[in-house]
């Protein structure tokens, strides 16, 4: 049966001129998953807020949303609040009330629902979610993938039909994202709940899609089984491409006839395709399409089908690779003085407290980029402010650039020496346009060409004059990095620069950083794939200290499970292939 | 925190209790009633707040002595003249001793709040007072949620502005930046806040109120303990079994008048209830630890 069905939809958001929709026609069937991807702007958000009449933006519309066979619109406030379910992006403003009972209640509430009602779904929501153990505790002690299990379960308390998810793992951690996307499946198997879902992170969701929905500029440029949209696109060579899981771009790169690497943010070409279109009107049918699609396009999908494809790719049994590994260097022998040193620091927020950091110590050298890994609340935070003299550790040495932290007078530290970019950007905003933002940190006459060439170098020159609430998550990074860079630092800290960003993103920041000279950056990520692809150097932080510490390729290709799904796909055959790039070079190499 | 004994009672029993309590001590004025109401109250605060209760009771001594002895300060009546000062100004013993007792009462109504704070959480009034107004409750609980949520972006905010030195030397115009900084941020935070609860079905219609709270055979039990003693308190006070003059003569109710012994193990009861809750629950569990 047909649930949505999405008829000629396009969409102007006041005062612009280019439409935030063209033309949409989409029907989503009763049990579906469905995966919406395309870049950040791309309209996805905006789709998806047109099937919650809530949140619909206003604006120029045209064109019909049906939910049952009924306009959204004329669905009456209870129906719609019932029977679909909304979950945002960040996890901790969805919340309204103070515990975590009351937050599950909170839509049953609403709905206006008998005490024993409501008790009797409260309790199966909280043992379906595991909620139990926190059923008492106030929400403001959760960590961010509890919040966003509370989320979803106070919505699946009022039992869905459907469930539209907007980027929901965006602000969480790897492992609480893929327990987040592993719950949104069970729910998807389980109970027939259809699922619309947007997601940057394609890695989690694409094997259990049934359909991929790709959009650019508003449109939707194609849509699918997860394995012939990938062919899609990257026989269109997309953008999008870059955003497909690990082994999906593998294969490509390998099989790809194009003898071209798999470059992000190369010149795309328009998608105007007729296979796309036609694509657009498919419809979710049986299984068996599946297993047609298997046959004919045998992309794996997945890291356990990766693994199978190369070692039948490369028939390596018996046989010798020419190649299996590719060279690498060592640690750099330590010479001069480091741009960071830290020896043993210990750390508790409270007298009574338990020690966050035990015994820390650190070593940058000057002009590296170095990462730090390691799960959450392991104490990486922590060490990172405990570096800049924003926490005192009780004891412990700091050096920066050679000088005893203490020795440097207060503001002296943060002005050309150090300066830390804080997890969240928007706690460096306090002005009413991203140009006052930069402006505040400048002075003299020279002010207005500082804030000009910093903004350049950051590539938000268009954006000057916005309020620095009004745009994009990541264009509010850049903002947030360019603000941070006009203290001229030589030493960068970084708390999870890449959280909630997709890869166009990542990119960009990444050349940003690559045009500052001379800069030592310290970072601290659970974003292993950046991490491998970007940084010189990689420590693994556990328990409030560091384990290990190696260049980033012997980092990944040592560990067997915190390591990049390249490296975990190719470990069979490959000693030390850690990124696409070096697995897609060693298999060119043995073919 | 998991809440233990006494706490676990339906909040309105709780409520109750405690309104009774209060209620009780303040208007029984008698030396042998406010002694025992004084004790319970620090009996029943260590028991409930555990060992850091000492800081609390220590500091109400002086202020325990500094009532007691004010009281024969500005009030001269009485027979017994200890001594006289200032040009013949009496300081007589009747009037310490009703000082005394009325610190004592003050004392132990300060305390009973303190025990009343410990177990009455936010939510718990809440569940009580909720009923009377939905939409204030409700707005209780976001409120409750955003003053830890707020006070953390502030915190956020000044040491991300420390780390690229923007806390300048103004501390004024810097804590301004903080403020608006701020007031933009919640109402951008609030807007999401409002879809969610519009997305949740609020505002559809009549809004039905649920609680984690329910009444149970033993919130019915003690509410009629509670009940029947305070009808037997009563009856003891208008039977004048609780009374007490001291000015200016001392004329005390006592053992003689049966009223009296009954008014007081009542009142004994009444106040040791949430001890005996808690202690017997105590003993049981470590019996039962023991039985594994």
């Amino acid at each position: 049966m047909e649930l949505f069905e999405i008829r000629n939809l396009s969409f102007c958001y006041p005062v612009r001129e280019r439409e935030a929709l063209t033309d949409i026609n989409l029907t989503i069937e009763q049990g579906e998953y469905i995966t919406i991807c395309g870049k950040s702007g791309s309209g996805k958000t905006t789709l998806l807020r047109h099937l919650k009449p809530p949140v619909t933006p206003k604006g120029k519309k045209s064109g019909q949303v049906l939910f049952e066979g009924t306009p959204v619109e004329a669905l009456d406030l209870k129906t719609q609040a019932a029977h679909i379910g909304y979950v945002m992006q960040n996890p901790d403003n969805q919340i309204v009330t103070d515990k975590v009972w009351h937050e599950l209640a909170f839509g049953l509430e609403s709905l206006g629902y008998d005490t024993r009602t409501i008790r009797l779904k409260v309790a199966e929501m909280a043992s379906y979610f595991g909620i139990q153990d926190w059923f008492y505790k106030n929400v403001n002690e959760l960590s961010g993938g509890q919040k966003q299990l509370l989320n979803l379960a106070s919505i699946m308390a009022m039992q869905p039909k459907v469930l539209i998810c907007d980027e929901p793992t965006s602000q969480l951690d790897p492992i609480a994202a893929s327990d987040f996307l592993q719950t949104i499946k069970k729910i998807n198997l389980e109970l027939g709940t259809t699922i619309i879902m947007t997601e940057h992170r394609l890695e989690g969701v694409l094997h259990a899609s049934d359909r991929v929905v790709v959009m650019e500029a508003g449109k939707i440029i194609a849509c699918g089984a997860p394995r012939l949209v990938g062919d899609m696109l990257k026989k269109e060579n997309s953008d999008m491409a870059a955003a497909l899981p690990a082994p999906m771009r593998i294969y490509y790169g390998v099989e790809s006839s194009l003898e071209s690497p798999l470059i992000v943010g190369e010149e795309k070409s328009s998608f105007g395709s007729s296979l796309a279109v036609g694509e657009g009107k498919r419809r979710f049918e049986s299984p068996k399409t599946v297993e047609e699609e298997k046959s004919s396009f045998e992309c794996p999908l997945t890291v356990r089908e990766g693994r199978s494809w190369l070692e039948r790719k490369l028939k390596c049994e018996g046989k010798a690779l020419k190649k299996d590994r590719l060279d690498e260097p060592d640690l750099p022998e330590e010479t001069g003085k480091p741009a960071i040193y830290a020896k043993e620091l210990w750390y508790r927020y409270s007298k009574e407290g338990a020690d966050v950091l035990k015994g820390a110590s650190i070593s940058v050298p000057k002009g590296s980029f170095y990462a730090i890994v390691g799960g959450n609340g392991t104490g990486k935070s922590t060490f990172l402010r405990a570096i800049c003299g924003i926490l005192k550790p009780y004891s412990g040495k700091i050096k920066i650039e050679g000088t005893p932290l203490d020795k440097y007078k207060k503001g002296e530290l943060f002005q050309g020496h150090l300066a830390m970019l804080p997890q969240n950007p928007q706690s460096l905003f306090v002005k009413k346009t991203v140009r006052e933002e930069l402006l505040e940190m400048v002075h003299g006459s020279e002010a207005e060409q500082d804030v000009d060439a910093i903004a350049e170098k950051c590539l938000i020159s268009h954006l000057l004059d916005k309020h620095p609430f009004d745009i994009s998550g990541g264009e509010q990074q850049r903002t947030a990095l360019a603000k941070v860079l006009l203290t001229k630092p030589s030493i960068l800290l970084m708390d999870e620069p890449t959280k909630g960003m997709d890869n166009h993103f990542k990119q960009s920041l990444v050349s940003i950083l690559r045009k500052l000279e001379n800069l030592t950056i310290l970072m601290v990520s659970h974003d292993i794939e950046f991490c491998a692809k970007y940084a010189d150097i990689v420590s693994m932080f556990f328990d409030g200290g560091i384990i290990t510490t190696n260049t980033a390729r012997k980092f990944f290709s040592g560990n067997s499970f915190y390591t990049t799904s390249a490296n975990r796909m190719s470990r069979h055959i490959f000693v030390n292939a850690v990124t696409e790039e070096d697995v897609i070079t060693l298999c060119r190499e043995n073919l | 925190m998991r809440q233990k004994g006494f706490a676990t009672y339906n909040p309105i029993v709780c409520f109750v209790y405690f309104a009774g309590t209060i209620v009780i001590s303040m208007l029984t004025v008698h030396p042998a009633a406010a002694f025992i109401s004084l004790v319970m109250a620090a009996v029943c605060y260590i028991n409930v707040h555990g060992r850091t209760a000492f800081k609390l009771i220590g500091a109400m001594l002086p202020i325990f002595a500094l009532l007691a002895l004010a009281n024969p300060v500005f009030n001269t009546r009485g027979k017994t003249v200890l001594f006289t000062y200032m040009g013949g100004r009496a300081f007589t013993l009747e009037a310490l001793y009703y000082g005394i007792v009325l610190a004592a009462m003050f004392i132990s109504v300060i305390i009973w709040f303190f025990v009343y704070h410990e177990i009455m959480t936010a939510d718990k009034l809440l569940y009580i007072f909720g009923g009377l107004a939905p939409a204030l409750g409700l707005a209780l609980s976001m409120i409750l949620r955003l003053v830890p949520h707020y006070g953390n972006h502030m915190k956020s905010i000044s040491a991300a502005r420390k780390a690229i030195s923007c806390d300048g030397e103004n501390k004024t115009a810097e804590t301004a930046n903080i403020m608006l900084a701020m007031l933009s941020w919640s109402l951008e935070e609030g807007i999401i806040t409002s879809d969610s609860m519009k997305c949740r079905g609020y505002g559809c219609g009549k809004r039905s109120r649920f609680s984690v709270y329910s009444f149970k055979a033993k919130d019915v039990l003690l509410i009629l303990w509670i009940a029947a003693l305070i009808v037997c308190i009563i009856m003891c006070k208008a039977k004048k079994g609780l009374e007490a003059v001291f000015l200016p003569n001392i004329n005390i109710s006592g053992e003689e008048n049966r009223y009296f012994v009954m008014g007081l193990m009542a009142m004994i009861l009444y106040f040791a209830t949430p001890i005996v809750i808690n202690v017997t629950e105590a003993v049981k569990w470590s019996f039962l630890k023991s039985g594994i």
